[in-house]
């Protein structure tokens, strides 16, 4: 914890954001286009674009800007748009707390190597501070500890910005996108990728990518598979793939060991949010981001998260609309408009579903669902219905309602890998809202 | 007569393709839910294409490798000679997103541009 001390140096803006990858540079090209005049976009890289710089390849911005475009020429769009802009980017700048001086001030400590410590103290703040990976020690894979295993969005970073190679003969587990686009990058590079291995009886990538990525290039995909030893001294050597039974646990007998040099990791993401918390922004336990309603805005009044830092996103176009909405929204908040309520309903996530963003909703309107399932299912329905039991442990008769479906919507198959929005009308939600009535609801995916 | 099975990755229902070729030609098709399957099918079949990333070198203050991509798809089998040809050139900033850092050539039938602006 790093005690905020008044003497620090001081900087004033109406508009801080901080992040600058798609998320950030959204959020303040469309703050400027609405009039407002002194924004800060704090960065702690040397460079704008956040993660897209080292996702050069293509399929990016298909929806916004009609077009497959690389990853760098997504950022640079809006760095070129920003930069005609007068919108102050500090980068080389790392935000470490953030704190409210009074009702209608937010104070972001920051700290870089000319200024040392400064404050800056901003009317609202967006924060886009996009994801991290998970890393070895979260999956605890049993063996030596030898040089050779990384995280793919480290060895994405290696190939393409650094530009070296982290060996030659390479196995990759899970087969999230990530994954997926590195098989390739590496096959690319002349390296010898032996597979790539994932615990789940299905990819979590999207189909697209398997046959671009993997059946181009011959790389063989092992479902139900995992790594169940890593072995080397110093360097890696081999490891062990073992093939996994329903219940996800290793099956004796099944151990297999593959020689190689490289271990790639690609075993998702989770959003960035240690700043948040100084801050004593609550965390959805599922999207591991802030919890927010349908303006973006955190538990604290104007604090908005928007891009990965509130949940992992597929498509940056999504970071990009979601950014925007963010940014009208402290507008609007800068301008009185946004004004703290009760919440109407609170969302909950049912069978098979991992995730809905917003958490809870406080004003009467069309409503935006952000939905991910848990597993694939082909001929689905999207359901809303009330949980009937108020706080889970009040079990009184009286606050005991029943369980109605509220909403309902067909799928016509939804996949782990893709975002599900569900639109619900103004009118629709009212009639949700209404049956609610103060309850929390939940929502479910099933096969109709 | 040749039967060729392919996933259909026009959108992300990915459909599971039965074609059927014939003299040079899809004499029929199976498996497909819309008229993209088949349009995909086409091209998958007798001119697969592919946009081609990668990065090259480049002399900056900045950066030491510049993201750059094919302007138009490629045909899949000519992406590993394009890349040979990349591995040999080095450019210098300033670049400019779009600038051309390899002209079409009898080997790289499509012209290779710098995926970023590097001031310096
Ligand atoms: C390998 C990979 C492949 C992908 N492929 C695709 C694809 O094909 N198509 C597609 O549409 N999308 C794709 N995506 C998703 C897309 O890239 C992301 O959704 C998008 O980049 C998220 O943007 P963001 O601004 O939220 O986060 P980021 O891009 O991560 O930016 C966050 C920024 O915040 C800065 N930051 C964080 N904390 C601090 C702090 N305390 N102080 C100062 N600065 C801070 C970071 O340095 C960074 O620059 C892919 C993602 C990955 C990782």
């Amino acid at each position: 914890m790093i005690l905020i001390d008044k003497e620090h140096t001081n900087k004033e803006c109406s508009l801080a954001i901080v992040g600058g990858g798609p998320a950030g540079l959204s959020a303040a090209a469309r703050a400027w286009e609405l009039g407002i005049k002194d924004i800060m976009i704090i960065e702690r890289e040397p460079y704008l674009g956040g993660i897209l710089p080292q996702c050069i390849h293509s399929g990016f911005g298909t929806r916004i800007f009609n077009e497959e475009l690389t990853g760098p020429e997504y950022a640079q769009r809006f760095i070129d748009l920003v930069k005609k802009t007068k919108i102050k980017i500090i980068k080389n700048t790392f935000a470490l707390s953030i704190d409210k001086a009074s009702k209608r001030k937010i104070r972001i400590l920051t700290t870089n190597k000319y200024e040392g410590l400064v404050n800056i103290n901003a009317k609202s703040l967006v924060l886009a501070t996009g994801c991290r990976e998970r890393t070895r020690g979260q999956i605890l894979i049993p063996g030596n500890r030898p040089a050779g295993v990384f995280t793919a969005g480290f060895i994405q970073r290696l190939v393409n910005i650094e530009g070296y190679l982290p060996g030659k003969k390479i196995v990759i587990l899970g087969s999230g996108d990530i994954g997926l686009i590195m098989a390739r990058r590496l096959k690319l590079e002349g390296c010898d990728v032996q597979g790539v291995f994932e615990l789940m009886p299905f990819s979590t990538g999207l189909k697209r990518n398997i046959v671009q990525c993997l059946d181009d290039y011959d790389i063989p995909l092992y479902l139900s598979h995992t790594v169940t030893k890593i072995e080397g001294r110093g360097s890696l050597s081999s490891v062990i793939i073992s093939r996994v039974d329903n219940k996800l646990k290793p099956i004796k007998g099944t151990e297999r060991k593959i020689k190689c040099d490289t271990l790639l990791l690609s075993v998702g993401l989770i959003p960035e949010n240690e700043l948040a918390k100084t801050a004593g922004i609550l965390i959805d336990a599922n999207t591991q981001g802030p919890e927010v309603d349908e303006n973006f805005q955190t538990n604290i009044d104007g604090i908005f998260s928007c891009g990965n830092s509130l949940f992992v996103n597929d498509l940056v176009d999504n970071v990009t609309d979601d950014a925007f909405l963010a940014a009208e929204k402290a507008f609007a908040y800068m301008n009185g408009k946004i004004i703290s309520r009760n919440i109407l309903v609170r969302i909950l996530p049912g069978e098979n579903i991992a995730q809905i963003i917003p958490q809870k909703i406080y004003s009467l309107g069309n409503v935006s669902l952000w939905v991910r399932a848990k597993i694939p299912l082909k001929n689905a329905v999207f359901e809303i219905f009330t949980e009937n039991i108020r706080d889970g442990f009040d079990k009184k008769p009286d606050n005991i309602i029943e369980n109605k479906i509220l909403f309902s919507k067909k799928l016509r198959f939804v996949f782990p890998g893709e975002l599900i929005k569900i639109n619900i009308a103004k009118d629709d939600f009212k009639d949700i809202a209404d049956a609610a009535n103060g309850f929390d609801i939940k929502a479910l995916l099933r096969i109709k | 007569m040749e039967n060729k099975k392919l996933t259909c990755i026009s959108c992300p229902e990915g459909c599971i393709l039965d074609a059927v070729i014939d003299d040079c030609r899809i004499s029929s098709i199976s498996g497909n839910k819309c008229k993209k399957g088949l349009v995909f099918a086409e091209t998958e079949i007798f001119n697969p294409t592919r946009i081609l990333t990668t990065t090259i070198r480049i002399d900056s203050e900045d950066y030491s490798r510049l993201p750059v991509r094919s302007s138009v798809a490629v045909p899949k089998n000519d992406i590993f000679t394009i890349i040979s040809e990349l591995k040999k050139i080095k450019v210098k900033a300033p670049i400019k997103m779009g600038d051309i850092v390899l002209k079409k050539s009898s080997s790289a039938k499509t012209a290779i541009i710098a995926s970023m602006s590097i001031e310096k």
